[in-house]
């Protein structure tokens, strides 16, 4: 007797093909659901994604202001704190609001990894009359006490050594008050000025700007520097490409014949006053070095500058000047922009140079 | 001859084989219903809802690209408490709305939508208030005409510095331009003159304010 084995294969054969047809037909539609993207997502991921990527542009443009009215509202040496404390009030109400208008959780947090700090000169010197130049600095940028240059009456012409900040691709501030410029006596041999220098790194092209007073008088300069009636201020303005650009005195209408300059070089202007030449540094191409050069006369007399600067740049000291180490303040921002939300959490970090 | 009885145990098999298909055969219906693009499936009102809402998103985006949302923002409500799209001329026919309300001319109120513009701000003691900027009124009782169940919203933030201005209108100038004219600095206004308050008095930041509009 033959024993016949049950069909129950059929049954199988026929659930199996359901479900290879089932399969067949959810393929057909997920396929055409799909978005081909960089990360293949569903319809609601792509809206929360443009959702997300219009609300850190927007948080972005928010950030930028806020870093730019603070920018100008404070100087290198309170920048950061307050920076801060803006962030934090801006994060807090954004994401207040943002959450009571859906379930969107939005966050911001500093980059210290991304965000740069700049060279801020500031050195604490001695008044020590026997050391060389005699360079008295002190006093964060922006409070009452600016760092100074002085003239060191006992120096017999030892070079000063010259400050400056090498590597510099960016400037967003460089003022001076020159309260008393140095005194060189007409026909003298020696080459008393107060010399700003803005170079590039390689050597290819220099710019500077040369203070100087020169005496016509009988004599030579007062003992204590201060210009005489009868000496002649002077600003200079130099450059690779031209040389000797232009020069102006006291016969300008704003040049103050006698008592503090105000020179603004990253602005470009003397007393307020726009002045072209003096804009003409931002075309030596970067990396430049900063360089300031208080030079004396060999006898007698103040014949040194006499004033306070301020810098604030992107650079970096040399480590063979003889001075204590900078300080190196944020400058430059970057923070994390965090959005979530149940689809999805987008990240991105932006960077607050102050440029558009 | 003894049969040998018959051994079922491939039913066990069959049963299991059948429950892992019909399992596999759920999931990939149930991803693949979500994902699926009903856009071929969707009703007319949907995807209309969809452009619309599009629409209003490019217009704020924009406004707030040329200033014109960022003005209508910092002008209310001392320069004015209204913003309204269908009336943008005067009886010359010269343009006298602000260039908030040009641009909802041109993008809606010539298209016969209606709309409704909230200000949602933080108001001085940490709450959230709202404000209801449009004009969209039924005639009787002055309440806010509620939007349609296909309503679009677009949302937009304005953020307000101490160093703004506020936006007024000036009529003794030659074309007069609602909002068009620089007011009083922010900070110095006193308490009560801007409906936003200063929510942050030691930062830069005065107050932020979400535009909200609803279209149908």
């Amino acid at each position: 007797m033959v024993v016949r084995e049950t069909d129950d294969r059929g049954q199988l054969l026929l659930v199996g093909g359901i479900a290879i047809a089932l399969v067949v037909l959810g393929g057909v539609v997920l396929l055409n659901g799909m978005l081909f993207t960089d990360n293949i997502g569903a319809r609601d991921n792509a809206d929360a994604m443009k959702d997300a990527q219009r609300t850190l542009n927007m948080m972005e443009g928010d950030l930028r202001q806020l870093t730019e009215r603070v920018r100008e509202e404070t100087t290198l040496g309170n920048f950061e704190s307050a920076i801060e404390d803006n962030l934090t009030t801006y994060r807090q109400h954004y994401t207040n609001l943002s959450f009571d208008s859906g379930v969107v959780y939005t966050d911001i947090e500093l980059n210290s990894t991304a965000a740069e700090n700049g060279v801020y000169l500031q050195r604490s010197g001695s008044n020590d009359p026997s050391e060389p130049c005699n360079e008295q600095f002190g006093g964060p940028m922006g409070s009452t006490q600016l760092p100074t240059f002085e003239y060191d009456p006992t120096n017999n012409g030892d070079p000063c050594q010259d400050l400056y900040v090498e590597g510099s691709e960016s400037i967003k501030q460089f003022n001076f008050t020159i309260r008393r410029f140095p005194c060189q006596p007409d026909g003298g041999s020696t080459d008393t000025n107060l010399t700003v220098h803005i170079n590039s790194s390689d050597g290819s092209a220099y710019w500077n700007v040369r203070f100087v007073s020169i005496y016509t008088g009988p004599g030579s300069c007062n003992a204590d520097g201060n210009s005489p009636g009868d000496a002649i201020r002077y600003v200079e303005i130099y450059n690779s490409s031209e040389g000797h650009i232009t020069s102006y005195d006291d016969t300008e209408p704003w040049f103050p014949d006698a008592g503090p300059m105000e020179v603004d070089i990253h602005d470009g202007t003397i007393e307020g006053q726009p002045i072209p030449a003096l804009d003409s540094w931002e075309s030596v191409d970067k990396p430049f070095e900063i360089k300031l050069q208080n030079h004396g006369g060999e006898t007698g007399g103040a014949e040194k500058a006499l004033g306070t600067y301020g810098l604030w740049t992107d650079g970096t000291p040399p480590t063979d000047i003889d001075s204590p180490t900078p300080d190196r303040p944020l400058t430059i921002l970057a923070v994390d922009i965090v959005y979530q939300r149940p689809e999805l959490r987008y990240n991105r970090t932006i960077v607050l140079d102050g440029e558009d | 001859m003894k049969r040998k009885p018959r051994e079922d145990t491939r039913s066990q098999a069959y049963t299991l084989e059948g429950v892992f298909a019909a399992v596999a055969v759920l999931t990939a219906l149930v991803f693949g219903l979500q994902v699926v693009d009903v856009g071929p499936w969707t009703s007319d009102t949907a995807q209309q809802t969809s452009d619309v809402e599009t629409r209003a998103e490019d217009l704020l985006d924009a406004a707030d690209e040329n200033g014109a949302l960022d003005e209508a923002v910092r002008c209310y409500p001392l320069g004015k408490q209204v913003f309204d799209g269908s009336n943008i001329t005067d009886s010359n026919g010269d343009v006298t709305a602000s260039r908030f309300e040009v641009m909802l001319n041109q993008t809606f109120d010539q298209q016969d939508y209606q709309y409704n513009i909230y200000f949602t701000y933080v108001s001085s003691n940490g709450t959230q208030d709202q404000r209801f900027v449009s004009s969209n009124r039924s005639a009787g009782d002055s309440g806010v005409i509620a939007p349609s169940d296909s309503a679009a919203v677009a949302r937009r933030t304005i953020t307000i510095f101490d160093g703004d201005y506020t936006m007024t209108t000036d009529r003794s100038g030659a074309a007069p331009r609602d909002c068009g004219k620089r007011g009083q600095q922010i900070r110095r206004l006193g308490e009560g003159l801007l409906t936003y308050g200063d929510v942050a008095t030691n930062s830069r930041l005065y107050n932020i304010v979400e535009v909200r509009l609803v279209v149908w």
